[in-house]
């Protein structure tokens, strides 16, 4: 197994180096410079003014050249300062991380926990009461655009009931509150973004899971089991969950890179300073060195996700595990 | 001898697009204790699910319309899930066609063994695990500790059929069910495999209803006979008799078609 991982390893540096390059050439190909901002908010600016500036940012030198400064710098992991104030790349992702990862980490939790439990409880009887409203929910909730919704919530739960705050992390005063009231600010803050980030795949999921039980369910192994004489509860739990979740795994593990990536929208929505609007301001200013950061760790989690994908297959599937 | 198994004009039906068709009609048939009976047939004449609706082991399709099948002087068509599967794995156990494929991938061989023990018997997880190991030592398995730790897909058919029999066997049924057991495996394993399975009847004593379409097993194995066709049974007698003087068209054809071969 350890053979096998470091084979993973050595051979994801090549792709890797190759993501990471062609996002370079395609980025700084792209139209629009990082300059053309502070020369368009200017429209007196000289020539030599406008050298200036993109020697500053070290834009004068030719493409390769670049490319191998950045490349020798990310090795370090610095990846530069933000062309838009200075500050460094990392220090910025490292400020708005932590919100972003809270809320992706909750909703993928929510997502699989209860995915697979209504999924079990559907797959359990099939065209049940709760098997069709589960069945009519997921298809409304797939249906319904994830800001529409938002906003929805937002004026029925924050405006009509004011149940819970519109937007931002945390209220005004939340200095001054006490350590308990502080976490109960910020649940109530983030409950609705979490859970608008949860329900399309929570729908997925729990269709999903439904689907691949209802599958497993017409195994031989599963009437065997029952002609043992153990309960339709114990083979459904212990026998067809088993194998239906199998699949389940790969998609939990192509969900990682999912982690560092923010909703523009619900950002903007719920006004949350996360990383998805970071990214997005970047690619608007052409804000190079943040671009690459972002597409870099987002190269390598991938990388990493699928890995440990393949890796969670194996170790849950015998026929994997033990391969003749 | 007396009856352990009595199925009274037995008649089962299948739902195929909004339509009922029957596959078994009122078949009647007694398994005496500890007798091999063979119920022969070619494919879809009923066989199977004579075999499965014992214990109400149908496909969600299939509806029993009518019938009684009486075991321990209880009408197991009127019994509750709860005390069906009391009987299933404990008095009346079955041995399918494809073993490996009736066995889970994903649990070892050791586990799925120890299940019914632990069901029925009420066994602690060492116990089970101690009298699992007996078991594979019962039906021959070589390296017992390794095999206990086995995944189905690392045993070879016979193997993996040798498994399904202990597990059938784990709490010392009085009536084994053996749907085709030895079709999907090639004529030496099925040698091993029936040889074994007379032997395990020599020491316990339970009846065998053994479920398949090679007469030529029939003819060496079974005490008694019943020929099922079209979802009847048309002929049933001692094997002897059946093979010396078969009375149906049908019988005539199955006897027929062994000795051509």
């Amino acid at each position: 197994m350890i053979t096998y991982i470091l084979k993973r390893l050595m051979g994801m540096i090549p792709l890797l180096l190759g993501i990471i390059t062609i996002s370079f050439i395609v980025i700084h190909l792209a139209p629009g410079k990082p300059t053309a901002l502070q020369e368009a908010m200017n429209p007196k600016v000289t020539l030599q003014a406008r050298q200036q500036l993109e020697k500053l940012y070290g834009l004068d030198k030719p493409l390769h050249t670049q490319y191998g400064q950045w490349l020798k710098m990310s090795l370090r992991f610095d990846f530069g300062r933000s062309f838009i104030d200075g500050r460094k790349v990392m220090e910025k992702i490292r400020e708005r991380l932590p919100l972003t990862l809270f809320i992706n980490i909750a909703s993928l939790f929510i997502i699989f926990t209860f995915g697979i439990l209504i999924g079990l409880k559907s797959a359990s009887k099939p065209g049940s009461f709760f098997d069709t409203s589960a069945a009519v929910l997921t298809f409304i909730c797939f249906a319904a655009p994830g800001f529409w919704l938002a906003l929805l919530l937002k004026d029925l739960l924050g405006i009509r009931l004011h149940l819970l705050p519109v937007s931002g992390v945390n209220s005004l005063d939340f200095e001054y509150f006490s350590f308990g009231a502080k976490i109960l600010d910020i649940a109530k803050h983030l409950a609705l973004p979490i859970f608008i980030s949860s329900v399309s795949g929570l729908a997925a999921i729990s269709r999903y899971t439904r689907q691949n039980i209802l599958e497993v369910l017409k195994q031989p192994f599963i009437r065997a089991a029952r002609a043992k004489g153990l309960s339709p509860n114990f083979v459904l739990i212990k026998h067809a969950l088993p194998n239906a979740l199998l699949p389940i795994i790969t998609i939990l593990g192509l969900s990682i890179p999912g982690l560092l990536g923010g909703s523009v929208i619900f950002e903007s929505i719920f006004a949350l300073p996360g990383i998805g609007r970071l990214f997005y301001e970047a690619v608007m200013a052409r804000d190079y060195p943040m671009i690459m950061a972002e597409l870099s760790i987002g190269a390598v989690l991938t990388l990493l996700g699928n890995m440990a994908a393949d890796i969670g297959y194996a170790l849950a599937d015998p026929r994997i595990r033990y391969r003749k | 001898m007396n009856k352990l198994l009595q199925i009274k004009n037995l008649s089962i039906s299948f739902k195929n697009n909004e339509k009922f068709v029957n596959a078994v009609n009122g078949v009647n048939l007694d398994v005496f204790e500890g007798e091999i009976l063979a119920l022969a047939g070619e494919s879809a004449s009923g066989k199977t699910l004579t075999a499965l609706s014992i214990t109400r082991l149908l496909p969600y399709n299939a509806v029993i319309n009518s019938g009684e099948i009486i075991f321990n002087q209880r009408n197991l068509l009127n019994s509750s899930e709860g005390e069906l599967e009391d009987i299933r794995g404990k008095e009346i156990s079955y041995i399918f066609q494809e073993a490996q494929a009736s066995l889970n991938p994903v649990l070892s061989i050791g586990r799925q063994i120890m299940e019914p023990i632990i069901v029925h018997q009420k066994k602690t997880e060492s116990q089970a695990r101690a009298m699992a190991v007996d078991l594979l030592k019962m039906v021959k398995l070589p390296y017992l500790i390794e095999t206990f730790k086995c995944y189905p897909h690392q045993l070879s058919g016979g193997m993996n059929q040798r498994v399904m029999i202990a597990m059938a066997l784990a709490s010392r049924a009085k009536l084994l069910i053996a749907d085709e057991p030895t079709t999907a495996l090639d004529v030496t394993i099925e040698k091993e495999i029936i040889k074994m399975l007379l032997e395990l009847r020599e020491e316990f004593g339970f009846a065998i209803l053994f479920i398949t379409h090679n007469l030529h097993l029939v003819e060496k194995f079974a005490g008694r006979v019943a020929i099922m066709f079209q979802g009847r049974i048309v002929e049933i007698g001692r094997t002897s008799e059946i093979f010396s003087n078969p009375q149906h068209e049908h019988t005539k054809a199955l006897i027929e078609s062994i000795i051509k071969i």
